[in-house]
Formats: C-alpha cells, sequence, structure tokens
C-alpha cells in the first residue's frame, strides 16, 4: 500500500485503532464523510474529534458495501502520518472475513453456505456453532432452522466471522401507513433530506440486504420521523419498543400527528394500558418484566401476538438483555434500530450487529448545526458565590446534605434576574431539581412555576401562553426532562441538576436545540456555586457536552454578605 | 624612587656591564660615579639607552608606557606579541640595560621608574595591537605538534578528522527541553555533588535537539566499552549543572526545581534572562569545570583550596578572551588561549602546581604546568559549558591519546585522555556568544523550532497533533500534570495536577506550558480545572507547629484555658487536651507553673 501520509492531512491514526480527526483542517469534511462509513465517532469536542475503528464498524462499512482496500486507502490518502501497519493489516483481515459466509432461504428451511472448506471445517468443529447444524448438505454447506437464525449470527460474530443474511424477511399483517404534508398539530411536514436518507438507507426499496439495520442521528435530528417514514415504507403493522412511558405517549402522539394512522390503530401497552394494535407502541421494561425472578417474562409474548412486519428498537443501545433474546427469535421480522450512540456500556455491540443489523446510516450533529436543523447552543457555567453564613453551613453540613445546600444557594437568584434581563426578549426555560427553591424563585421573580404535581389542564395553559409569546419565562421542576409536550425555548437556565446526571443535562439542553429563528443561537446556562460539590458535579456534566462538542465558558459571580 | 637611586641598588659589576654596553671607553672606578654617569647619560641622551636594548626590551618598554603598566607582565606580554622574552638577571654579568627603567631595591624591584614613563612614550612607538590568527573556513583534519621536553627538536604531530558542532539553535531548543524536565521534576541531582544521576544523565540524552558530541574512536571502542573507558555523555551530563550555575533551577530534596528566572526561560526565552544567567554562572561558586578532569588529582585536597584560582576568575578570562576573537572565524584553541593570556586574563587552576598530581601524589606532581592546567580548564570550559549554552561552535577530534597538554607527564600511561575536551581543536564565537559577552546590543534566536505540537480540547484531554515535532521532552513535562490515555491523547488529571503543584509547579505555569506547546487557545474549561485544582491546593495558606497538651481531666484543661495567661497561649481545648503552638509553648509553661501546674517535658 502506498503511504501518501501528509503533515497537512487531518488524521492522526493510534495503534489503539483510535482516530483523531482535526476539524479546523480543510479537508475536515472529506475525512469525517470517510470516517463515518467505517468508524465510530466517539468524541467530538471543538478541535479534535476521535473516532474509533472496531471489528463491528468494519463489519458495518462492509455491510454497507465498502471493502477493506478501500478503508486502508481512505486512511491512508488523509492520514497525517503513516498508519500503524498492524491497524492497516488488522482492517484488512477483519473486512476479508466479512461476507465469507452466507445465510440463504432454501423453502422453508435455511442454508449457511461459505466459499472456504477450512472455515466451515472450522466451524464444524465449534461445538455451539456445530449444535445449530441440523444437516450438512456438502463441504461448504449447512442447513439449520429458521429458529436459530439470530442465534447462529451471534455465534458467527462471537467466532469472528459474521454472516451476510440474505435470508430475507416476512412480510408481516398488512398496513398501509402514509405520512401527512400537514402535521394535525399544524404547521406544514415534511420529511428532511436527512430522513429520508437515512430511511432509504434502511429498507433499500425492500431488498434482502435491507430491512434491518441500525440508524444513527444524534438528539434533536427526528429519528422518531425516520422510524414512521420506515412504517410507510415497509406498509406492515409495526411494534415500537421504547424506553420509557413518555416516549411511549410521545411515540404514539407523533405517529397521530403526522400520519394518517387513527387513534384505534396506534395502541400503548405499558404498566397501565395493553392494547394491541397494528401499530403498538411499548416500553423495555414492560417486556422485560415478572414478578419474580424465577418467572418467565411473560410480556414477551408480545412479540407473537401479532404477525408484526416491522419491529422499532427506539434508543437501540439501551436495549436490554431478555430482548436481545426475543429478538434473536425474530431474524424474519424487518427490525430497525435508532438510537445517537452505537456505544453501548454493557459493550454488546455485536449483539446489536448480529440480532438488530448493521449501521445502515450514520450523520454527525455538526452538520445538522452547518444545515441549520439544529440550533447552535452556547453553554455557560456560571459560578455563584455563597455568603459567609451559608459557606459556614455548608461546611459543617453532613456530606449528603451539602449539594442540596449548594444546589439552593440564594445567590442564583440574582443571577437569574440578571440573565433574564440579559435575554429580555427570549422565551426562557428555568429548570431545577428542587421544588421548594423554584417555589421561591417563582415567587421573587413572579413567574408560574411547574412541576409534577401541576395539573394536566394548567400545564396546558401555561403551555400554550408560552408558545404564543403571551408569557415568556417558564420554570419547570424535572418534569421538563420528560414532559413531550413542553415548548421550546431559545434560553434555558438550569439552576439545580441531579448530580452528575449527563443524560439529563443533554435532554435539558435539547429543549432549546430546535432551529431559531435569525442568528440560529441557543444559549444553555448552568448556575452552580462556587467551590462545593455542585461544581463537581457540574464538572461532569459539562464535560460530557464539551465531548458532544458544544462550546463552553464559565463565568464567577460573587454572593454578597 | 628616583633612577639615580634605583642605580646605587646595583652591584658595581653590573653597572660596569651597562657602560660598557653603551660604549663608554671611560668607566668609573667607583661605584657611585658609576650610577651618576648612568644616569647622566639618560638625561642627556635617552635615545642611546633605548638604541643598545633589544627590540623585545624596547616592545616592553613601549607596552608598558602605552598601556600604563606598572610592573612588567612577561607571561603577558609574550602571548601579547607572540614573542620569546626573558628579563636578564639585573645583578648579572651580562649588561642589563633594560633594569635602568625598573626600580632595584633590596626589597622590591620591578617597578616601572615614574621619571621614565612620559621620556619613554616620547621616544617609543605604541605597541602593534593583539592580532588574532584565525580561518574563515574549518579544514577537516586537525593538526596536533607536541614538542618533546627531553629531546631537543623533536615533535610527535598528530592528524585527526574534526567534528563540527554549531551549538546555537540546538542550545536554545535543548535548553527549552531541559528546563521542561525540570518543570516535571525528572531532574535529579546527588546530595553531595548536586551532579545528575545516572538515570537523569540518560533521560536528558533522550531529549537533546542533536547528537551529543561524538567522542569516540573508531577503533577499539569495544574493548574500551569493557574496560570502562568509554567517554561519558557531554551535554546530557552538563545541562543539568548548567540550569544550576545559570540560576534557573535549584537542588530541593534530591531533584531540580525550577527558579522563577527558570521559569520565566520557560515561558518566554528572552535574551535580557539569558544574560542574566551567564551572568549567574560566571559568579557560580558551586561548581569547578576542572572537577571534571578526572585525570588531574588532588584538586579537593586542602592545599589546592588554599592555592586555587577562584572559578570566577577563570570563567571571566575566557569570557573576555571570547570577546577579542574576530566574529565569524574559526580561531584554534592554542590562539585563545594565547588571548586569554594576552589580554591579562588567567586561566590557571591553581597558582601552585605542586598541589596537583597525576597518578599518584609521590610521582605525578605537576608542579611546572600551571598554565597547561589552565589550558585544560580552558577547553572543559569551551568544549562543555560555553558549546552547551550555544555561546560558541566548536570542531573537535576524538581525545584519545592526544594529552595535547600533559604529554610528557605521568598522565599519558595511565588515562586514555586527561579531558573529554582534549581534542578541540577550534571555537567559533555566536551571534548568541557575541549577544552574551556585550560584543552585540541585541539578539534575535533563530527561528524557534514550532511549538504548535499540541491541541487542548475542552473535555480536558490535550492531543499531540504534530507527533514528529513532539519531543520526549515534552512527553516528560505533559506527563507532569496529564496521563497518556493512547498514543496522542493524554488526559489532564486532577491527581497529577496536584501532584505537579506540589513539587512546587504553579497553575499558571501549567497553563504556560499548555499554551507554550499548544495550536489553540487554551479552553476555558481546561483552564477553569487547572485554576480551580490550584486555589484548593492553595486553601491552606500556612502551616505551623503544635503541640497537644494533655490533662488530667477534663475540668483542669478547662481551668487552664480559662486562666487569663494560659489561656491566651493556647489555641483550643478539646476534652481534656490542649492544642499551644510551638512558638508560644515557652510562654504557656511559665503560665501553667503560675498555676501550679508543671509541663511535661
Amino acid at each position: 500500500m502506498t503511504m501518501f501520509a501528509d503533515p497537512a492531512n487531518p488524521l492522526i491514526i493510534q495503534s489503539d485503532r483510535a482516530i483523531l480527526l482535526e476539524v479546523d483542517n480543510p479537508r475536515y469534511g472529506e475525512a469525517r464523510d470517510a470516517l463515518v462509513a467505517f468508524a465510530e465517532l466517539e468524541k467530538s469536542p471543538e478541535h479534535i474529534h476521535t473516532y474509533r475503528i472496531t471489528p463491528l464498524s468494519i463489519w458495518n462499512a462492509c455491510a454497507a458495501g465498502h471493502d477493506g482496500s478501500a478503508i486502508i486507502e481512505s486512511l491512508c490518502r488523509l492520514a497525517k502520518y503513516p498508519p500503524p501497519q498492524h491497524v492497516l493489516t488488522e482492517i484488512a483481515d477483519y473486512a476479508s472475513r466479512y461476507g465469507r459466509l452466507r445465510i440463504e432461504r432454501d423453502e422453508d428451511d435455511l442454508i449457511l453456505s461459505g466459499t472456504d472448506p477450512a472455515l466451515m471445517a472450522e466451524l464444524v468443529r465449534h461445538e455451539k456453532v456445530a449444535a445449530l447444524f441440523q444437516e450438512q448438505i456438502d463441504e461448504l454447506q449447512f442447513r439449520i432452522d429458521p429458529v436459530d437464525r439470530g442465534r447462529l449470527k451471534q455465534l458467527l460474530i462471537k467466532v469472528g466471522y459474521p454472516a451476510d443474511d440474505l435470508a430475507g424477511y416476512t412480510e408481516g399483517e398488512p398496513l398501509p401507513v402514509r405520512l401527512r404534508d400537514a402535521a394535525v398539530s399544524g404547521g406544514d411536514f415534511a420529511l428532511r433530506p436527512y430522513q429520508r436518507d437515512a430511511s432509504n438507507a434502511f429498507h433499500q426499496e425492500g431488498a434482502v440486504r435491507g430491512g434491518s439495520g441500525v440508524i444513527v442521528l444524534p438528539c434533536g435530528a427526528g429519528k422518531t420521523i425516520v422510524g414512521m417514514r420506515c412504517m410507510e415504507q415497509v406498509g406492515a403493522s409495526t411494534l415500537i419498543l421504547a424506553t420509557n412511558v413518555t416516549a411511549v405517549r410521545q411515540w404514539m402522539a407523533e405517529i397521530l400527528d403526522k400520519t394518517h394512522l387513527h387513534a384505534d390503530q396506534v395502541g400503548e401497552y405499558t404498566g397501565k394500558r395493553k392494547d394491541i394494535r397494528p401499530v403498538t407502541v411499548t416500553t423495555y421494561q414492560v417486556l422485560t418484566y415478572r414478578a419474580k425472578i424465577t418467572e418467565p417474562f411473560k410480556h414477551l409474548e408480545l412479540f407473537d401476538m401479532r404477525d408484526w412486519g416491522l419491529i422499532i428498537y427506539d434508543e437501540v443501545h439501551l436495549l436490554p438483555a431478555p430482548v436481545f433474546q426475543v429478538t434473536a427469535t425474530l431474524q424474519a421480522r424487518r427490525r430497525l434500530g435508532l438510537t445517537a450512540t452505537l456505544v453501548r456500556e454493557d459493550g454488546r455491540e455485536d449483539d446489536v450487529f448480529a440480532l438488530i443489523g448493521p449501521k445502515r446510516f450514520d450523520l454527525p450533529w455538526k452538520i445538522l448545526e452547518s444545515q441549520g436543523w439544529i440550533a447552535k447552543a452556547r453553554c455557560e457555567e456560571i459560578r455563584v458565590g455563597m455568603n459567609s453564613d451559608l459557606r459556614m453551613r455548608y461546611a459543617t453540613a453532613p456530606k449528603r446534605e451539602k449539594f442540596r445546600i449548594a444546589s439552593e444557594n440564594p445567590a442564583k437568584f440574582e443571577v437569574v434576574r440578571e440573565l433574564l434581563q440579559r435575554h429580555k426578549d427570549d422565551p426562557v426555560l428555568i429548570l431545577g431539581m428542587y421544588v421548594d427553591q423554584l417555589k421561591q424563585l417563582g415567587q421573587e421573580v413572579d413567574i408560574p412555576i411547574l412541576t409534577g404535581s401541576t395539573g394536566q389542564a394548567r400545564r396546558d395553559q401555561l403551555y400554550a401562553e408560552f408558545r404564543r409569546g403571551e408569557r415568556r419565562i417558564l420554570a419547570c421542576s424535572k418534569i421538563a426532562n420528560f414532559s413531550i409536550d413542553l415548548p421550546d425555548a431559545s434560553v434555558a437556565i438550569q439552576i439545580s441538576g441531579t448530580f452528575g446526571s449527563r443524560q439529563e443535562e443533554a435532554q435539558r439542553l435539547g429543549r432549546i436545540l430546535r432551529p431559531k429563528p435569525g442568528e440560529n443561537q441557543a444559549h444553555f446556562y448552568s448556575l452552580v456555586s462556587h467551590e462545593t460539590v455542585e461544581q463537581d458535579f457540574a464538572m461532569n456534566r459539562q464535560l460530557f457536552l464539551c465531548e458532544q462538542g458544544y462550546e463552553y465558558h464559565i463565568e464567577h459571580r460573587e454572593a454578597l454578605g | 624612587m628616583k633612577m639615580l637611586e634605583s642605580l646605587n641598588n646595583h652591584n658595581s659589576q653590573q653597572l660596569q656591564a651597562m657602560l660598557s654596553a653603551l660604549g663608554e671607553k671611560r668607566i668609573p672606578t667607583i661605584k657611585a660615579e658609576r650610577a651618576a654617569r648612568l644616569h647622566q647619560i639618560w638625561l642627556l641622551q635617552p635615545s642611546r639607552i633605548l638604541d643598545a636594548c633589544s627590540d623585545e626590551e624596547r616592545l616592553l618598554l613601549a607596552d608598558m608606557v602605552h598601556n600604563d603598566r606598572k610592573y612588567p607582565d612577561l607571561v603577558q606580554f609574550r602571548a601579547l606579541y607572540d614573542v620569546s622574552y626573558r628579563l636578564p638577571y639585573y645583578r648579572g654579568y651580562e649588561a642589563a640595560l633594560i633594569w635602568m627603567f625598573f626600580e632595584v631595591s633590596k626589597y622590591d624591584s620591578g617597578k616601572l621608574l615614574d621619571e621614565t614613563v612620559e621620556v619613554l612614550k616620547r621616544l617609543l612607538p605604541p605597541p602593534p595591537d593583539l592580532k588574532v590568527k584565525s580561518c574563515h573556513d574549518l579544514p577537516q583534519i586537525g593538526v596536533w605538534r607536541f614538542e618533546s621536553s627531553w629531546r631537543e627538536g623533536e615533535a610527535r604531530v598528530d592528524r585527526r578528522e574534526l567534528n563540527q558542532h554549531d551549538a546555537e539553535q540546538v542550545a536554545l531548543t535543548e535548553l527549552r527541553r531541559v528546563l521542561q524536565l525540570t518543570a516535571a521534576g525528572k531532574i535529579k541531582v546527588s546530595d553531595a555533588t548536586r551532579y545528575p544521576t545516572a538515570g537523569t544523565v540518560k533521560q536528558v540524552a533522550t531529549v537533546l535537539a542533536a547528537p551529543d558530541l561524538d567522542l569516540t574512536d573508531g577503533e577499539g571502542n569495544s574493548k574500551r566499552a569493557r574496560n570502562k573507558e568509554e567517554p561519558g555523555p557531554v551535554r546530557p551530563f552538563i545541562w543539568p549543572v548548567l540550569i544550576q550555575q545559570c540560576g534557573w533551577a535549584r537542588y530541593r530534596q534530591g531533584i531540580l526545581q525550577l527558579t522563577s528566572s527558570g521559569k520565566k526561560m520557560l515561558a518566554e526565552w528572552s535574551p535580557a534572562d539569558f544574560d542574566d544567567g551567564i551572568a549567574k554562572w560566571l559568579e557560580d561558586t558551586t561548581f569547578d569545570e576542572m572537577r571534571r578532569v578526572a585525570a588531574v588529582k588532588g584538586q579537593t585536597g586542602k592545599k589546592a583550596m588554599r592555592c586555587r584560582v577562584s572559578p570566577e576568575v577563570r570563567r571571566n578570562s575566557i569570557l573576555d578572551a571570547l570577546a577579542l576573537l574576530p566574529a565569524g572565524e574559526w580561531v584554534e584553541i592554542e590562539e585563545v588561549h594565547r588571548v586569554v593570556l594576552a589580554s591579562g586574563g588567567d586561566c590557571r587552576v591553581v597558582l601552585d602546581g605542586y598541589c596537583l598530581y597525576a597518578v599518584d601524589t609521590h610521582y605525578g606532581a605537576l608542579a611546572s604546568h600551571t598554565y597547561e592546567l589552565g589550558r585544560i580548564y580552558l577547553r572543559q570550559v569551551l568544549g562543555e559549558s560555553l558549546a552547551t549554552l550555544g555561546l560558541i561552535d566548536i570542531a573537535y577530534a576524538t581525545p584519545y591519546n592526544l594529552h595535547p597538554e600533559l604529554h610528557d607527564t605521568f598522565v599519558p600511561g595511565n588515562e586514555p585522555y586527561t579531558s573529554l575536551h582534549d581534542g578541540l581543536k577550534f571555537v567559533r564565537v555566536t551571534p548568541l556568544g557575541r549577544f552574551a559577552l556585550g560584543l552585540d546590543d541585541s539578539y534575535t534566536p533563530p527561528v524557534p523550532e514550532n511549538q504548535s505540537v499540541l491541541t487542548v480540547l475542552p473535555n480536558l484531554e490535550v492531543a499531540v497533533t504534530d507527533p514528529a515535532a513532539f519531543s520526549p521532552a515534552d512527553a516528560m513535562q505533559l506527563s507532569s500534570f496529564a496521563v497518556k490515555t493512547s498514543d496522542a491523547v493524554w488526559r489532564l488529571d486532577r491527581a497529577q495536577v496536584m501532584a505537579a503543584l506540589e513539587r512546587g509547579d504553579t497553575p499558571q505555569h501549567i497553563l504556560e506550558v499548555l499554551s507554550g506547546l499548544a495550536r489553540n487557545e487554551v479552553p476555558d474549561t481546561v483552564r477553569q480545572f487547572i485554576e480551580d485544582i490550584g486555589a484548593r491546593a492553595g486553601a491552606a495558606s500556612q502551616r505551623e507547629a503544635a503541640e497537644l497538651i494533655h490533662f488530667a481531666d477534663e475540668q483542669t484543661a478547662a481551668l487552664v484555658m480559662t486562666d487569663s495567661a494560659a489561656g491566651k497561649t493556647a489555641l483550643c481545648r478539646h476534652r481534656n487536651t490542649v492544642v499551644v503552638p510551638a512558638k508560644r509553648i515557652r510562654a504557656f509553661a511559665t503560665a501553667l507553673k503560675k498555676m501550679g501546674i508543671l509541663l511535661p517535658t
């Protein structure tokens, strides 16, 4: 392989297969587009983004039609310095493994076939793999039970030879789904180009190579819309698995708002309701519920209660283990995974690949931001001092109370007033964790407070006023983290947060990312008490946002007294 | 003293010889008359006396009167004019007319007579200026010629290939890297000698900007290695010494720490700060470069210390001489030594060579080699200290079996070389050297190497974006406050930053290091992270010792605390224990005594 390494290039390829990409480099765009195909984006702070090449990322690329030599050529062409030789060798090796085995349909049975007799012989000697072979047709072919399709794919991934699954799908119960041109809630509705590209990459016009896989889109990019578009393309009854009841309701609301489906065609299968309709939305929690550890997961039967043509796994990186097990038996159904990241905390990315499918589409958020689909966010941490009395109270308080004392620092109110003055024309959300603190703020600044105990009618009224611009400021407790009908704002002021919860910070930030008129700029302020545990927790959250690429600034305010 | 009085202090025979030398036909028989006649000739025909003197004598007198010298310095005189001249014995049988111009007395002789100065100045032309032999192009081969001191006319000629070391740019780069290592707490030195440890020398060797001086001999290296005769490293060894001498680092508990001027130098190299460093190097009394010449023994003995010429004097002499060398020209080391002497300098190590010896105290006295020892010292300073600091470029050959100064002593039989720098042949003052010597008013360093090797990320990571330019010293420095997480990525680490602060580093300096290496501005989050740690780390402002005094019971302790005298001196009480600052313990004891309680010993 000829090395074209040039210090002016944007990539630094490390021996641990992590790749650093210089964002300010003139060839950034070219390099990013190349990397998206065969590497996973791990971090995207300002200046340098980190991608990682893994066997799965290579196989994902192969599944999308790339080959090893093209990947290596891209790396060499864009590298600042010659890539470590072993990395190139590994890439070539991993890429060569994909497609050596294929699963194809033979009437009611499935055939595993290969081209390398030595590899097939090796599989025969693999105890777990061989157990799934019903019959050896010849040196290069084995008959397998369709029920074992997922299990076999899982095992083959573990052995290091992923199978190219060309066995196709059952069509499922037909369900015509049509997206609306205008949302029921008002306003035009049209697919964004990248949403269309994503769903097309998944469906592949009904070909056997399509129909299963994962779409990676950042928060706020409209993954739900992509899911609905896939439903439209598949045109069959759909089971949607979401992370919690709030998300279930959000899915249902979106489907009813943006498709021609009727309410009686969309069912909720949760702890409260057990409706099974042509489109059923449920949670991972319900599916994996069992009264005792010794009992079976009875709700997993939902997968067989209807002839589903499509199963959508929302936030697929959170897919629990029992659902994986069931999914292994559902390989004849089309499967769509939606996520913002393929990285799983439990490291089971290979199961996602084997059982849901390869990555079909990936779009970095920076592109969305540059195209104006999401707002630019400026994050600012404002460190507020505590007066001497409060400092002493904080210093002598038991450890568990320190966080609350720091969070409820009254000096934050003065900063809130200042920020409200700074953004006197913008819609502002004030977000807090402690209801007492919010109530006190509400009294001092004279703004309405939304908490878990606020009735739905009152909520609706306040939201409507906020949307119409009659009310500029809303203060919300943790309900803001989950409430799907909370209106968007361009400024968020977080006066207290849940310790170091990065997820909460991201969700709160997500509230202000909808595109804004003008400069498309949103502001996220996080108020923390200076030199307290709150500051330490805030740093964890802050680093997470930095790694997502958000600009972060820090300001100081001294407390009086 | 007047001339007549001085002449009367000569013996009669010498006066007679003088008159004869002047062509007097009738020489008085009485000594006083002879003296009077000589004095009369001086008053009436001074040229007659000068004409009778030799050329060298006239040159000596001209040098003295035109350069306001009171006494003749023949070492300097010979060096200045490159002549071989010895004053005749003033009481000898041969005429010593030159002595007419010097005071001669029973106790002190040799001062130029005041009354002669103006006359001589009028009659003798000014002597020529010092001429330094130099060459613009460096020869490929250096030639050493050693005259035999045993057999007249015999000489050994040694020809060796010369290596050139252009020091200036290398020195600037290496200085920064060594200071980085120091900032990282990586420079360990011996408690006793302040010389770097073997590990440190190895570490410094990894950050050199150019290969160390090649002092090996192409032949027989393996054998020498076995015999441990391999010349040791030069720059890796001397850098830790130099940064101490220049006041850029100081010793603390086994390691070197940057001083404020060292931190300043590291943050931003400036000619003025460098100049200050050279000034401190000149005055340093901790190190004596001659100690590196192991073949010359007895240096730390009492005798040697008594008659030692201060290193400050020696170093000043050398720098004064370098200032006289022609700009941009190569000058041979023997010529440099001549210039040292000609400029009135003295780089002799000791005034009495009997206190130093080679091989053995009984057989190897270097009594008659004081000036040769000075030249060894000169080579050591030039080849090691000044070339490392970048003040001079050098051309050198392998030192094996040269012994340029001590070739006729006991040294050659026992040592492969006298000093590592025996092979130093030529030097050339660099622009940096000219600035440090005060010859140029300003100095613009060569274009510095590109330091934008890192990108500091807001998530506390540091990515090495130019691995080729990222030196081991940069890595060392980074490792003092960050942990390496992959080939090109480091993460700022709270514990590491704390450790760096504990070693005496400051948040400001850490940020300066990052800024110095980074291609981007240090992000807010990183700046705040470091400053937060610094602020927290500095929360304890002062440390003071206190003693815990335990009383028999809580009530007694409370009683003590309420006592007007004892209570004032104590800090606080907890149950039966009272805390008393160590500095107030005597007052506390006195107060207790008044209460009838004795403080336990």
